[in-house]
């Protein structure tokens, strides 16, 4: 392998497949390797921990081609040091040792070989879908949040993901709260697929996918097992998750005694407030709503309560219709929530003070939010 | 050798490559047998037949660096193997394989996964995603949880013929003698035997674990209790390898004392004549004592009985030989 590129478009690859470089404390020591392999007159970059995997494509100068895997740690540290100039990376075959020449630098890096590097499946056959990168992203942002970080339920780490017709829905819980989001793709698939993608890898195709404008592909591979987003110039390839997700439409309220319209920025400000003095009450808040009388509007008062910091109460105006509850949540869940509504006005929909509440963005009917009440204490 | 490349178990082969044919390879597997006796070998050979498409998977598999591979024992030799190490390995276990249709997980000396650890695998032992193919390897079912045996199909190996061990390190060019007495020592295990003609030191250290013998035979009172302080602060792995050493030898002491004794039917054939004058001076009772005590000692050390008095009675019960 023989090749020149700029420094700026290495650095800028290296930082894109970073997030995918597994711990040092990897079983397989090339996973803590970077992929450096010369590509159609390109040179790719790609770093894979076996859940997720990051191929990038950068422009460079090809002599020889070539392939080889160096740690990913000393190759980044040392390119970021380098001049913004053009960088000269040559392979010794024998040694298995890339020298890196750029401006007076001369380094060479001990790799491993490239066969040992797990394959990485890249965009080849026609896409599955397409989606439109800023709908893509809002997804991403309104669903991942509610997955579960804990390990101990794997399938609850993953977000389901439905394509079906021309309709993509994306849906995620930890078992206290339940995001689910749809919207349209590009053309409508040719089958109906549902996958498990592991939200850990669909926060990276947010962050990766930037500000690109283009549609980006999403493939899912012949044997099922990964799903891939193809982008400009970078591919991001999820491992999925090989199991079953809960049915979770049976738990979606069918009805609702009260529906609550607030004014979301107002609503997430209160709850802000109420969460400093909700830490030492385990983010208990309590949520007052009472509908208006004939002179007086509708109110929600968000309270929060700790025996040893004090109280906190916010009052706001709010359109009421039904009666009047009093409901405990977990006020961080609150705020995650109200934070996924991107429209200027809220709904609540609330049975029970032991029933899910339903939170949704008012003129936007394809988010849809569901979270637990807490149990109040009484008095 | 069979086509897995693995030295006896013919008849494991045989009955994983017959499922694996047949499409009913089960999920679960655990194969028990005595340390170095190719459990994990065996292992890494089912996985090679899964996994292994191509040369370079092969390869990668053969080196434990197969991305579908997913290889757990413990950090050190003997420790636990511990809850995190498992929780990763169910973690993995909940994804699709990355290059093949397979993920094999291979859990060796599964005896030593803490009791959480062995609580945490159950349910994926019990329900493992279609994927999955786990192996775990313990020298017997006793020390594991029943729930884990219950759940595994099981395969116990046996030691392989000393014959097979035999000719496998005559193919690797051992000589002849050197060859028969690996074999014998081995009793069957292939991996102590690979071991011991790769490092001198295996045969080295039963050559010195002997001569204490012999010196100790002549000994008295005070050097067989100073050797005993000595012996109770080495590591348990060497104090039981001593005494098995011993307790073949005396066993070949007892053949010798019988009246068809024939010098092939000896295990430690490079001790010959040393055994047939210990075969001479004692009688068959006593050497009948002797193995008794030794293999009671064995017993006692595996219930973590002081060291230091077991072996003290032990040695009390050697006979003292004149001095040659």
């Amino acid at each position: 392998m023989r090749l020149s590129c700029l420094q700026e478009n290495l650095a800028r690859g290296l930082s894109i497949v970073s997030r995918a470089v597994a711990p040092r404390t990897a079983t397989l020591p090339v996973l803590t390797h970077i992929l450096l392999a010369t590509d159609h007159g390109r040179l790719k970059i790609a770093a894979t921990n076996l859940e997720l995997g990051i191929s990038c494509w950068v422009g460079a100068k090809v002599e020889d081609e070539g392939a080889i895997t160096v740690p990913a740690r000393t190759f980044t540290d040392l390119v970021a040091l380098l001049p913004a100039d053009r960088v000269d990376l040559e392979l010794n075959i024998r040694t298995q040792t890339l020298r890196v020449r750029s401006g007076r630098t001369d380094a060479n890096i001990k790799g491993i070989d490239a066969q040992e590097f797990p394959i990485i499946p890249t965009f080849q056959d026609a896409a599955t879908a397409r989606i439109d990168p800023t709908v893509l992203k809002k997804m991403i942002t309104q669903v991942v949040f509610a997955a579960a970080t804990d390990e101990s339920r794997p399938t609850l780490t993953g977000v389901l993901t439905k394509l079906e017709g021309d309709t993509i829905t994306m849906a995620a819980t930890d078992g206290f709260r339940l995001s689910v989001r749809s919207d349209r793709l590009k053309e409508p698939v040719s089958e109906p697929r549902t996958i498990l993608i592991p939200a850990k890898a669909l926060v990276e195709v947010g962050r990766v996918m930037g500000d690109q404008e283009e549609p980006v592909a999403i493939g899912i591979t012949p044997s099922h097992g990964q799903v891939l987003f193809h982008m400009k110039d970078v591919d991001v390839v999820a491992q999925l998750i090989d199991q079953k997700f809960p049915d979770y439409e049976p738990i979606i309220p069918k009805r609702h005694d009260t529906r609550t319209i607030v004014n979301t920025a107002e609503m997430l400000k209160a709850c802000r407030q109420a969460s400093i003095f909700a830490r030492d009450s385990l983010d208990t808040v309590r949520v007052l709503v009472k509908p208006g009388e004939e002179l007086e509007p509708g109110k929600v008062t968000v309270v929060a309560r700790a025996d040893e910091t004090g109280d906190n109460q916010s009052e706001l105006e709010a359109t009421v219709v039904g009666n009047e509850i009093e409901i405990g949540f977990n006020v961080k869940y609150l705020i995650e929530a109200f934070s996924a509504v991107d429209t200027p006005q809220a709904a609540i929909e609330t049975t029970q003070p032991r029933s899910p509440a339903v939170i949704r963005a008012l003129g936007d009917d394809h988010f849809f939010h569901l979270v637990m009440p807490m149990h109040l204490p009484k008095g | 050798m069979n086509d897995w490349d693995i030295i006896g178990h013919d008849w494991a082969v045989r009955r994983l490559r017959r499922a694996i044919e047949q499409g009913q390879l089960a999920q679960s597997h655990l194969f028990v047998g005595p340390p170095s006796i190719g459990k994990a070998t065996l292992a890494l050979a089912l996985a090679r037949a899964l996994l292994g498409h191509n040369d370079r998977a092969r390869a990668l598999v053969n080196q434990r660096r197969h991305p579908d591979l997913l290889w757990v024992e413990p950090a050190d030799a003997g420790e636990a193997l511990k809850v995190e190490q498992i929780r990763e390995l169910l973690h993995a276990l909940t994804l699709a394989p990355v290059e093949s249709r397979h993920r094999i997980a291979i859990v060796n000396d599964a005896h030593l996964i803490t009791e959480s650890g062995q609580n945490a695998i159950l349910k994926t032992l019990e329900e493992p995603n279609p994927s999955v193919v786990i192996v775990l390897t313990a020298p017997n079912t006793d020390t594991l949880l029943p729930t884990i045996v219950s759940r595994c199909q099981l395969l116990n190996l046996r030691p392989a013929p000393v014959r097979a061990v035999e000719e496998a390190l005559l193919a690797r060019g051992v000589a002849g003698e050197r060859a028969a007495l690996i074999a014998r020592l081995s009793r069957g295990r292939i991996g102590w035997a690979l071991r011991a003609i790769e490092d001198d030191a295996t045969l080295e250290a039963r050559a010195e674990r002997l001569r204490d013998l012999r010196d100790l035979l002549t000994a008295g009172r005070t050097q067989r209790f100073a050797y005993a302080e000595k012996l109770a602060r080495a590591e348990p792995s060497h104090v039981v390898q001593t005494l098995e050493d011993w307790l073949l030898l005396w066993r070949d002491v007892a053949r010798a004392t019988g009246r068809e004794a024939s010098p092939e039917a000896l295990v430690n054939a490079d001790q010959r004549d040393w055994i047939a004058q210990l075969a001479n001076a004692l009688s068959v009772a006593q050497v009948a004592a002797l193995l008794r005590a030794i293999s009671q000692t064995l017993q006692y050390l595996d219930r973590n009985v002081n060291p230091r008095l077991a072996l003290d009675v032990l040695l009390l019960k050697l006979p003292r030989l004149p001095a040659s």
